[in-house]
């Protein structure tokens, strides 16, 4: 018997084992829902602020801050004043009057390679990462006794401006410096058409969308999810119901490759 | 289209059947053999070859109530043949790795030049799968049956990586151990 064998036989195994592990994959959904509440309610919040801001600030008042920056001083949430002990990773965090959400985190040889990417301390616990503006990503380290290290993304997703891809996709999650891809290695063409495309808006999709996921794995160890929406729409994983339009050939062959996230 | 109405199909020898397949299954069937190959046209080509074969088999078969699995075996089968025949070249990253955390499970008195006993062995696997945990059954078949990566699979399921990797390994180990206490014999 050899290993190719095995592998063949493993195909032949009951069918009740193949549909369990098709149709068990629940969770994704529930947390990407959680996700999405937490950025529904951050953008909520983000909003009633932006309206409300200008009318309890004076209007000769220089201090009155651009469009841009309004929405960044909206949440009045003290949120490093829950952050304890460090070992409990939050969900949000605040770093120079910021609120930041958690997104991607990363554990074990992943963990470690990033870790050599934290370029500065910033705060206790807090690290700025190399090529990232820390306006927009920060990370935290969390050490458990045992030594192992987990090291979280946070991401300032609320109170920004975006028109084009280029604006989340290149600027703030530096996307064009991705590393060897574990399935595909040519993404120029379709990370050019993620930045040239304009961002939309859309408030809820229909059940019956189809919608995917493709992963990206960046240089520094990192990854940015992509949610790739039936129709050539992609958005970010971590910002639902913002999504860019990118043409329909280069999507297909993206959508293809990626994951059924419903 | 039900599955079964799809059987009903092919059964009735009508060509509808491989479009209602497609249409149902087509998008799994080539991404099965996608994660494996590493290549659209390779996986397009091994999704028309599955319908050739599903049409040839059914009848006699009749999957009327697990055609995915009957259709994914076939498109599986002929993805890792694929990669079996071009292995030489080691143009298949993902089939390596697959090939070697099989020779991981393969009991220690092994003859690689022996005759395998098909039945014999799914029926250990199938053994094995039902002593694991549901979690672990889903894990262990969404690495060695849908060729999902270890990234994917923590996706799927809300875990670590790591979590997957190291559950991976135990299970590796324990079918090895398995295949040599139920006398897997060449």
């Amino acid at each position: 018997m050899t290993e190719h064998d095995l592998l063949e036989s493993i195909g032949e195994i009951n069918e009740k084992y193949i549909n369990n592990a098709q149709t068990n994959t629940v969770l994704p959904v529930k947390r990407y829902l959680k996700w999405a509440s937490l950025a529904a309610a951050l953008l909520v919040v983000t909003v009633s602020a932006a309206i409300a801001l200008p009318r309890l600030l004076s209007p000769d008042n220089k201090s009155v801050p651009s469009t841009r920056t309004v929405g960044v001083n909206v949440p009045e949430i003290s949120i490093s004043d829950t952050v304890s002990p460090l070992s409990v990773i939050p969900s949000l965090v605040s770093y120079n009057g910021y609120v930041y959400t958690a997104c991607e985190s990363y554990i074990g040889q992943e963990a470690q390679i990033i870790d050599q990417f934290l370029v500065s301390s910033l705060e206790e616990g807090k690290y700025a990462l190399m090529s990232y503006d820390p306006d927009f990503r920060i990370a935290m380290r969390f050490e458990e006794t045992d030594g192992a290290v987990t090291i979280c993304m946070y991401e300032r997703l609320n109170g920004i401006r975006l028109c084009k891809g280029k604006d989340l996709f290149n600027t703030r999650l530096c996307m064009n410096t991705y590393g060897k891809q574990d399935i595909e290695t040519e993404l120029n063409n379709f990370i050019d058409s993620i930045n040239a495309g304009d961002f939309i808006h859309m408030e809820e999709l229909k059940d019956s969308v189809s919608r995917r996921q493709y992963c990206i794995y960046m240089t520094d160890g990192t990854r940015v999810v992509l949610d790739l929406i039936e129709g050539g729409y992609v958005g970010y994983k971590w910002l639902p119901g913002y999504y860019v339009k990118i043409p329909e050939k280069t999507f297909k062959k993206y959508y293809e490759a990626s994951e059924d996230i419903e | 289209m039900d599955d079964n109405k799809i059987v009903e199909l092919y059964l009735s020898r009508n060509e509808e059947a491989i479009r209602q397949t497609a249409t149902k299954y087509g998008s799994r069937l080539r991404r099965i053999a996608y994660r494996v190959l590493n290549s659209i046209e390779t996986a397009e080509e091994c999704e028309n070859d599955t319908y050739h074969e599903a049409w040839n088999l059914i009848p006699p078969h009749e999957p009327r109530t697990y055609l995915f699995a009957f259709v994914g075996r076939i498109v599986r089968n002929i993805a890792l043949n694929v990669c079996k025949k071009n292995n030489a070249q080691k143009r298949y990253a993902v089939y390596c790795e697959l090939t070697q955390e099989m020779q991981e499970c393969l009991p220690a008195k092994n003859d690689p030049e022996g005759a395998v006993n098909a039945d014999f062995l799914r029926g250990m696997i199938d053994e094995f799968l039902e002593s694991c945990p549901e979690e672990q059954q889903n894990v262990f078949v969404r690495r060695y049956w849908y060729f999902d990566s270890v990234p994917q699979i923590a996706a799927a399921y809300g875990f670590t990586q790591s979590k997957v990797k190291t559950m991976l390994f135990r299970m590796r180990a324990a079918l090895k151990e398995h295949l040599e206490k139920g006398g897997y014999e060449i």
